[in-house]
């Protein structure tokens, strides 16, 4: 597996996607959250589009990341009509060598706005670090 | 009584993880990687069994946080402004986790929560950080 330190900096988006009422009571009734008025605070994950685009663009699928943290910090909320956009960069790379494996940390950062009601918010950001190995 | 710094959010659960909360959780959030999923794919990945998406399992500590925080009057007010989690181990299909913690800090404007999921087992599988602001 090549070194990704040369990729940081690399981004995809900005995408956009529309938060209908269902999507937000969805993701409320599959993690059991009782109070559906308002986005709950993991559903910024539901913005991964770009962030999977990423993985694609530099080489690895899904089934080779491991999730090791995920952060967000909050300025505003998500309501039922929000058009959210977002866009991911890759920020860091971190690389751990044994002599059997090859594993890399890497960071990526995404950024959330929302139009609501022709107002551009500011909603938020987040951090996600995932692993890879590879053998050499 | 008012909230202090070492105060326990008492560990509740809310029942074993199963086949048809990881298939609506994959619908509704998007991930819909096979080893959540599909328990030939996961074993070939060399992973013991099916296993739950960690964000599953970092909602239910989020949810957890907020409901510490709706329950207490003297929190009222309060919003999330930063949440962190950090996956230690995995759950797996079948696997009963609670969630629950402590009270890290606490100054009248600002509350911290150190959380955790365990296992049936008692073991850490996943820590979050949960910060409110007044």
């Amino acid at each position: 597996m090549l070194s990704l330190k040369s990729e940081v900096g690399k981004d995809v988006g900005p995408y956009q996607e529309d938060v209908t009422a269902d999507r937000i009571l969805n993701f409320c009734r599959a993690i059991g959250a009782t109070d559906s008025h308002q986005a709950p605070p993991t559903f910024l994950t539901v913005f991964r589009k770009a962030e999977f685009e990423l993985f694609n663009q530099l080489g690895f699928d899904l089934s080779q990341v491991l999730h090791a943290e995920q952060e967000y910090e909050y300025e505003g909320i998500i309501l039922a009509g929000d058009r959210v956009e977002f866009k991911t960069a890759l920020t860091h790379v971190l690389e751990k060598q044994s002599t059997k494996s090859f594993m890399q940390f890497l960071t990526f950062e995404t950024e959330f706005h929302s139009e609501r009601n022709t107002n551009r918010l500011q909603i938020g950001k987040s951090k996600t670090t995932v692993v890879i190995r590879g053998s050499i | 009584m008012s909230i202090q710094k070492g105060q326990q959010v008492e560990f509740k659960s809310d029942g074993p993880i199963t086949r048809d909360q990881l298939k609506n959780y994959a619908l509704a959030s998007g991930d819909s990687n096979p080893i959540h999923l599909d328990e030939e794919v996961a074993k070939r990945v060399g992973l013991p069994g099916i296993i739950a998406h960690g964000m599953l399992i970092a909602a239910k500590i989020a949810e957890r946080a907020k409901e510490f925080v709706s329950a207490e009057t003297q929190l009222q007010g309060f919003e999330l402004v930063k949440f962190q989690s950090r996956f230690k181990a995995m759950t797996l299909l079948g696997d009963t986790p609670s969630y629950g913690g402590v009270v890290k800090d606490f100054n009248g404007q600002e509350l911290v929560l150190d959380l955790q999921a365990k296992n049936q087992r008692g073991e850490v599988t996943t820590q979050g950080t949960a910060r409110f602001k007044k």
